[in-house]
């Protein structure tokens, strides 16, 4: 991951942390929250990270798999996204 | 002397008997005796009789046991009829007895073959259940179907729908490029990303999505990393 943001130093980082439907929406929330910095936090230290970093938590806001289903087919719905995209100046 | 000897006695039944009245107390008594014995002997009711006292014999009680019998139904039933009626032997139960004829097969009856034998309108559920259910048209799926959502699938599904394959939950979901390149679980591979030219995918507004999974990176209930989110991170 490191190598890969070393790989494209331009591209705007954003990373955001996403929780299952289990458990309380508040607590979902603030533990995405917490996951996306500490996936931050390690990048930072670990990597010449440059560019600033958007850090989000989604709780369980933005599901891709079933949010009614069970634990394990809501495993997609337990992840971090880390997402690269350059801007163009138009 | 014995006057003496009478009135101790009578002395000691409590009563001063003289020898007149021990007399007519003796006779009295040969009297009543003598009345008992002959009533005892003549003496009868109008309606009762020694004769009737007489005890009867014990009855003689059987029981029938019931052996295998070899022989055919209507025999048995006829020679029962055909015991007689001054046998000591009374049987308790009635004898058996053949109610219904056997069946008979006509013999000039006919049977007709149908050539062309054709299956019922209707069959029974027993039938039903080894059938597969016809499927619906598309026209009945589109009226019944009326919420539409990725997540709430309509109960019946349209005939051609059998032959589609459902997408598996396994496979990327989402609008990342990044999303594309992953294993099998969902989540992206990092190494196969870095051996990927990236320029164009990171021009697009979505941009590359590199999709980790909680499982990998943490513990549960944790935002502390786990030493095996290293080495994709």
């Amino acid at each position: 991951m490191a190598a890969l943001i070393e790989k494209y130093p331009q591209a705007q980082i954003s990373i955001e942390g996403h929780a299952d439907t289990f458990g309380d929406d508040a607590y979902n929330q603030t533990l995405s929250e917490q996951r996306a910095q500490a996936v931050h936090d390690f990048l930072r230290q670990n990597s010449s990270l440059a560019t600033p970093v958007q850090v989000i938590g989604y709780g369980e806001q933005r599901p891709i798999a079933n949010p009614q289903g069970s634990i394990e087919e809501q495993q997609l719905n337990r992840r971090v996204e880390i997402r690269l995209r350059t801007v163009t100046s138009d | 002397m014995k006057n003496q000897i009478v009135k101790t006695e009578g002395v000691l039944l409590g009563y001063r008997l003289t020898r007149r009245r021990l007399a007519i107390a003796v006779t009295l008594t040969c009297l009543l005796y003598l009345a008992g014995y002959y009533l005892a002997q003549h003496w009868t009711l109008s309606n009762f009789a020694l004769a009737q006292l007489k005890f009867k014999p014990a009855r003689p009680f059987r029981i029938q046991t019931q052996e295998p019998q070899s022989k055919p139904t209507q025999q048995i039933a006829l020679s029962e009829t055909a015991k007689p009626a001054s046998s000591s032997f009374q049987s308790f139960t009635p004898p058996p007895t053949v109610s219904t004829p056997p069946p008979s097969v006509p013999s000039q009856e006919t049977v007709t073959l149908n050539e062309n034998p054709t299956l019922p309108s209707q069959l029974p559920a027993s039938d039903l259940a080894t059938r597969t259910v016809p499927s619906l048209s598309q026209n009945i799926t589109a009226t019944t179907s009326t919420n539409d959502s990725i997540f709430n699938l309509p109960s019946t599904l349209p005939s051609h729908a059998a032959e589609e394959i459902l997408p598996a939950s396994a496979e990327p979901v989402g609008n990342g490029i990044g999303a594309g390149l992953g294993n099998s679980s969902g989540f992206s591979d990092v190494g196969q990303l870095l051996n990927a030219d990236l320029s164009d995918q990171l021009a697009s507004p979505e941009g590359v999505v590199i999709r980790l999974s909680n499982e990998v990176l943490f513990d549960f209930d944790s935002y502390q990393l786990r030493d095996t989110a290293i080495p994709p991170i």
